[in-house]
């Protein structure tokens, strides 16, 4: 059996690590000498001071905000990382376990341990993040873009109409849908080669990127296929958009014969519970009459019913 | 939704936490019903629904307070708002005045910067330290990691339902929170209130000083200023019963 040394040879003094004592207040009631040491404070400077002297200002937002409400409610707090003050001014990492006094809650012990040698391993874990979330954010915003137009493509628009069907129900907005269809445009690629086709669609996608604004969606929905979704008034509201996306059209250059458009248009009204695919398939429809009727025209599903909208 | 009364009462975490913050002062609002939620990204809350556009600002979270509001229709409810969401409520109650009859602002800030001719407590490098301070708080949850890499937790298969645990916060929300919070400057929001408010201040408050709670009762049109003898910034959990009663008093319940 190992001798059991006097309960004296032992002093909490001697533990490599900071604790301190707080009341009510926050003001500092015990300090150990490693304290003193790890704080590069004499004790007694740090008894009766406040916990804040040696918290830096982003460490007491951070215990105002995480280490007191959990203090309040659980009484303990683990691993927190935090930065002080020392008392030359430098700061220091260190990470931080705090608990309250079963028979006074507002006594906290609080361990202090340095953390100054696994910061430089956090650093590099959190730089490679960032390099990671920002490639992330630049790969997510390639995958849903266009890159010959620059408008979200046929994915994305799905999403972004879905997200505007629930957005414009919450206002009880109407939402019009316009597909549109660049006409004879196989013929444009099969007379002037693709790369006069590509820039047709380019300078249309230009365009289209203009109309839009926020919370208004155009979108390259298929080769020569666009979409469109705006909240809109009523029917009315939508011609002067209507007439803008066919004067885009014909603003085109570079192309032998005028470029014009079909539009296919289908209004859905407000707390409709009509999901994408009920929207799209009438103004699909319209889509199909428009060219069926001999193109450049736009035309609407209404009440079952296709008629023009001019 | 909890308990019964002609007065609802609407219970906005601040920073930091979710909903649980207020059960401590919950015991002492008898007679109020009372509405309690987790903003997105907070708490309990359905992650998939976190934007990190719309969240990078506080107008996001008024939507989303707005949005919880018209869902159980109110009308003529008192908001209590913790902290920042003093300032998303008031966002909330101006976008939708019917819905809030007033407010209680606990401990609010409408920026926490020092400006030229104002006082908010810290420096930007302050703030940025902060959110640096959140990072490495949240490191060392492995399991937090694939959302955070990705950053886009909104339609990704990686987002997961966070854990029922007092403030858990996903990583990435509560940086975006945090940003939001301490770096923004809503001063200009509170010549705007439309209700009477209650703004209640702790003493000795680090993150939200007594000068930050007179000037936000000076600028609001039509408020009543408490300052409660307390140190720290949470009075609902650390003067709950004073806290209570003055709300008590304030919507006359």
């Amino acid at each position: 059996m190992p001798e059991h040394p006097q309960g004296d040879r032992f002093s909490v003094d001697l533990f490599p690590v900071s604790c301190l004592a707080t009341d009510k207040a926050r003001r500092i009631r015990f300090a150990n000498a490693q304290a003193a040491v790890q704080l590069g404070r004499p004790r007694d400077e740090l008894l009766g001071s406040s916990l804040e002297v040696i918290l830096t200002p982003a460490a007491q937002i951070f215990c105002d905000s995480f280490v007191f409400p959990l203090l309040l409610t659980e009484g303990r707090c683990d691993e927190v990382a935090l930065t002080v003050t020392r008392g030359c001014g430098e700061r220091a990492p260190v990470i931080v376990n705090a608990c309250t006094d079963a028979d006074d809650p507002d006594i906290v012990y609080w361990s202090i341990m340095s953390a100054e040698k696994r910061e430089k391993l956090q650093e590099d874990l959190l730089s490679s993040r960032n390099l990671l979330q920002r490639q992330a954010q630049s790969l997510q915003k390639l995958a849903s873009r266009d890159d010959l137009t620059g408008l979200v493509n046929r994915r994305e628009s799905t999403r972004l109409i879905e997200q505007l069907i629930s957005a414009a129900d919450r206002a009880d907005a109407t939402i019009a849908v316009l597909l549109l269809d660049i006409d004879h445009f196989k013929a444009i690629n099969d007379t002037h080669g693709h790369q006069i086709g590509d820039n047709v669609l380019r300078q249309l996608g230009a365009c289209f990127a203009d109309m839009v604004r926020l919370h208004e969606i155009a979108g390259r929905y298929g080769g020569e296929e666009f979409i469109f979704a705006l909240a809109a008034e009523g029917v009315e509201a939508v011609r002067p958009f209507n007439a803008r996306l066919h004067a885009a059209a014909s603003s085109v250059t570079g192309c032998a014969f005028p470029v014009t458009v079909s539009i296919g248009l289908y209004f859905r009204p407000p707390r409709s519970n009509q999901t994408f695919d009920d929207i799209f398939k009438p103004a699909d429809r319209a889509l199909y009459r428009a060219k069926a009727l001999g193109r450049n025209r736009s035309m609407m599903e209404r009440d079952g019913a296709v008629v023009p909208f001019a | 939704m909890r308990g019964e009364g002609d007065q609802t009462l609407v219970l906005a975490h601040g920073f930091g936490c979710d909903q649980t913050m207020w059960r401590l002062l919950e015991p002492h609002l008898d007679g109020f019903r009372i509405v309690l939620f987790d903003y997105t990204g907070c708490g309990g809350s359905d992650i998939r629904a976190f934007d990190l556009e719309r969240h990078a600002r506080l107008e996001g979270f008024a939507e989303d307070l707005g949005e919880i509001c018209e869902a159980l229709d109110l009308k003529g409810a008192t908001l209590v708002g913790h902290s920042v969401s003093s300032l998303i409520g008031l966002m909330t109650a101006i976008a939708a005045p019917e819905r809030f009859e007033n407010i209680v602002m606990v401990c609010p800030s409408p920026c926490f910067l020092n400006l030229p001719g104002y006082d908010g407590g810290f420096e930007r490098r302050d703030l940025e330290e902060l959110i640096d301070l959140m990072d490495r708080n949240y490191m060392g949850w492995a399991h937090q990691l694939a959302p955070l890499v990705t950053g886009q937790a909104a339609d990704t298969e990686l987002s997961m339902e966070l854990e029922r645990s007092f403030c858990s916060t996903d990583p990435m929300t509560a940086k975006t929170f945090a940003e939001a919070t301490f770096l923004s400057d809503h001063r200009d929001l509170l010549c705007r209130a439309v209700h009477p408010v209650l703004v209640l201040q702790s003493a000795r408050d680090a993150l939200a000083a007594p000068s930050v709670g007179q000037h936000v009762h000076d600028s609001l049109p039509q408020s009543r200023l408490e300052v409660i003898d307390a140190d720290g910034h949470c009075l609902h959990m650390s003067h709950p019963a004073s806290v209570a009663q003055l709300i008590r008093s304030f919507t006359n319940a």
